[in-house]
């Protein structure tokens, strides 16, 4: 093929949509990147179609019960992002950086099988749709891109030299969990000081639930095909990861009955709409480098991080939970991995990292250094995501109060930030988004509730008003029949 | 073996016992850490300077020359991330580690 060369191509469409078609006019070298395959303007078209599918609409409820296979992804703004560029760190969390890990997520779980707890006739149209080819090779188009869109900041953020010896290696990692076993968890820190350390608690148990309750899928793709004795070995975590096949011993089962006792729902993916960015990243990051099995060593090296820092993170949550909701909470999903980490540790590095290693050469340990990495720079990003989404919701006296004074100037014209009227209706679908910078509410007619979490909203009447802090996650909710409410962009609202 | 974290704006010289090791950002950006005494008659390496055409390290005393690619794949294992490196010297983890900051005259572009 050469560059005038010309293929027609016809993306398969979406059941409900206009079958997509159009011509491939690039040279084959081109064509061995899938990100590249197709010019930005055409990608944002596939993105756009895949967001359009009926299945991805926004709902109206907050929470999703017992339908894994409705995600909805915000189409609206979906649209006015441009997914061809990768993201730098600060950007990382994000309102487009939401939106392809959402598709992500979506995309990533078209493998693993998800199905309802009951009335399953009447979610068959969702179920296959979900599972459909249509939806699958749209996913697939699209998702290199939006990879590259929310991980390839990685790249630039780590960088690994040096000629590394297993030794080295070994030394590394033991440092690390060293580090971190002499730590106090931030998190739960700020958990036990919150004003309703029950809600944040909550809160921290619906993020964990994003990857939590499909435990280990990711690393299943790890064990498939053949190589050795490794695979093997590395079988053995997944396994009890899933209990052996004991079903009450499943590590999923086990969060279910944590979720259960904190009041919380335990289905797949009912708080979707409030899955943070960073904890859709966590997630999707396992899936990133174990589905793609070039970076099969990227993800050894992740797995061995975590299982070897888990322990001490588990033991501290199940201190925090016990203080916070008393002897009535079971924390037996995090007791068991406090114990079973401590092996799952040893076992990933000595029994999958250094026989790679040894099989394979030295020349594979910059990218399991690389994996090991990658996973606590995005570990840090969820724990700072979740410590200001906690600090945000805290807050809320404080940002009615300052938006008062910033209200005022706008009104006698000291401040004439860019703004945008809404008129809604009660029945409007629920979302949730975050804003790239600080946003001023400001209900002028109506009731509104500013939702700042699963069980938190901020209510707002007529000349109410309210900063929405930047990358912060949030939704709204007409109370009343209908209300106009003006949002103004305040870039960082300190500076107002 | 020794793991030591520290900012590379802060410092760029390590001294353990009787080794010394010195910071150096490569044309391409990478930053590697190099023993400071060169292979040939102990040069101290931090002092010699940068061949732009050639494209190496060339030491002070008998001008030994160090390319990209030796430096890259003799240094010592490091880990650059945001504002702090990791390094993992092969010496024992009780020896006394010294951090100061050099003026690095083998540096590309100093």
């Amino acid at each position: 093929m050469n560059d005038s060369d010309q293929s027609s191509f016809t993306v398969a469409a979406p059941d409900e949509t206009a079958a997509l078609s159009g011509t491939i006019n690039q040279p084959f070298a081109l064509m061995a990147l899938p990100g590249k395959l197709w010019q930005p303007d055409e990608m944002k078209r596939l993105i756009d179609l895949y967001a359009s599918r009926p299945i991805f609409d926004d709902s109206p409820e907050w929470l999703i019960r017992d339908n894994p296979y409705r995600r909805p992804i915000d189409r609206q703004s979906i649209q006015q992002f441009d997914f061809s560029k990768a993201l730098n760190k600060s950007a990382s969390l994000g309102a487009s950086a939401l939106a392809a890990h959402r598709m992500l997520l979506n995309i990533y779980e078209t493998d693993l099988i998800f199905l309802p707890d009951k009335n399953f006739e009447s979610k068959r149209d969702d179920f296959s749709s979900y599972y459909s080819n249509d939806n699958k090779l749209l996913g697939e188009l699209i998702r290199p891109t939006l990879e590259a869109h929310v991980f390839d900041f990685l790249n630039d953020e780590i960088d690994v030299t040096g000629k590394w010896s297993l030794e080295a290696l070994r030394s590394y990692l033991q440092a690390l969990v060293t580090k971190h076993e002499q730590s106090e968890l931030e998190m739960c820190s700020v958990i036990l000081a919150s004003p309703d350390p029950q809600r944040a608690c909550r809160a921290l148990m619906v993020q964990l639930a994003c990857d939590f309750l499909t435990e280990a899928s990711a690393s299943t793709r790890n064990i498939l095909g053949k190589y050795g004795e490794i695979q093997s070995q590395f079988f053995k975590i997944v396994i009890d990861d899933y209990g052996y096949g004991v079903h009450p011993a499943k590590h999923s089962t086990l969060y279910e009955n944590t979720l259960a006792t904190c009041g919380l729902i335990a289905e797949a993916h009912a708080y979707w709409k409030f899955y943070l960015t960073s904890s859709l990243a966590l997630s999707n990051y396992y899936h990133y480098v174990s589905r793609d099995h070039s970076k099969y060593f990227k993800a050894i090296g992740a797995i061995a991080v975590a299982e070897s820092m888990f322990s001490h993170t588990c033991r501290k949550i199940s201190q925090m939970m016990r203080t916070v909701f008393g002897k009535s909470v079971d924390t037996y999903y995090f007791d068991e991995h406090f114990h079973i980490d401590a092996h799952h540790g040893r076992m990933a590095f000595e029994h999958v990292v250094a026989p790679a290693i040894a099989r394979h050469g030295d020349k594979v340990i910059p990218d399991i250094v690389r994996g090991m990495e990658e996973l606590q720079v995005l570990t840090s990003l969820a724990d700072e995501d979740f410590i200001a989404q906690i600090a945000f919701g805290d807050a809320a006296g404080e940002l009615k109060s300052a938006a008062q004074r910033i209200h005022a100037q706008i009104l006698e014209g000291e401040l004439q930030p860019t703004a945008t009227t809404h008129l809604e209706t009660r029945d409007q679908s629920l979302v949730t988004r975050v804003s790239d910078q600080d946003q001023l509410y400001a209900v002028e007619t109506g009731t509104l509730d500013l939702v700042l979490g699963p069980d938190q909203t901020a209510r707002l009447g007529r000349g109410e008003v309210m900063i929405v802090r930047r990358q912060r996650l949030y939704g709204t909710s007409v109370v009343s029949e209908e209300s106009c409410y003006r949002v103004y962009d305040l870039g960082d609202y300190r500076s107002c | 073996m020794l793991v030591v974290t520290f900012d590379p704006e802060q410092f760029n010289f390590i001294t353990t016992g009787e080794q010394s090791y010195f910071l150096l950002r490569l044309p391409d950006g990478s930053l590697v850490l190099y023993n400071d005494c060169c292979d040939h008659r102990g040069g101290p390496l931090h002092l010699g300077h940068w061949d732009d055409v050639r494209n190496c390290l060339v030491c002070p005393w008998h001008a030994t020359k160090y390319s990209e690619k030796v430096l890259r794949t003799h240094a010592t294992p490091l880990i650059e991330r945001s504002n702090h490196v990791t390094v993992v010297l092969d010496t024992p983890p009780s020896t006394q580690v010294r951090l100061v900051k050099k003026t690095i005259l083998a540096q590309p572009n100093s």
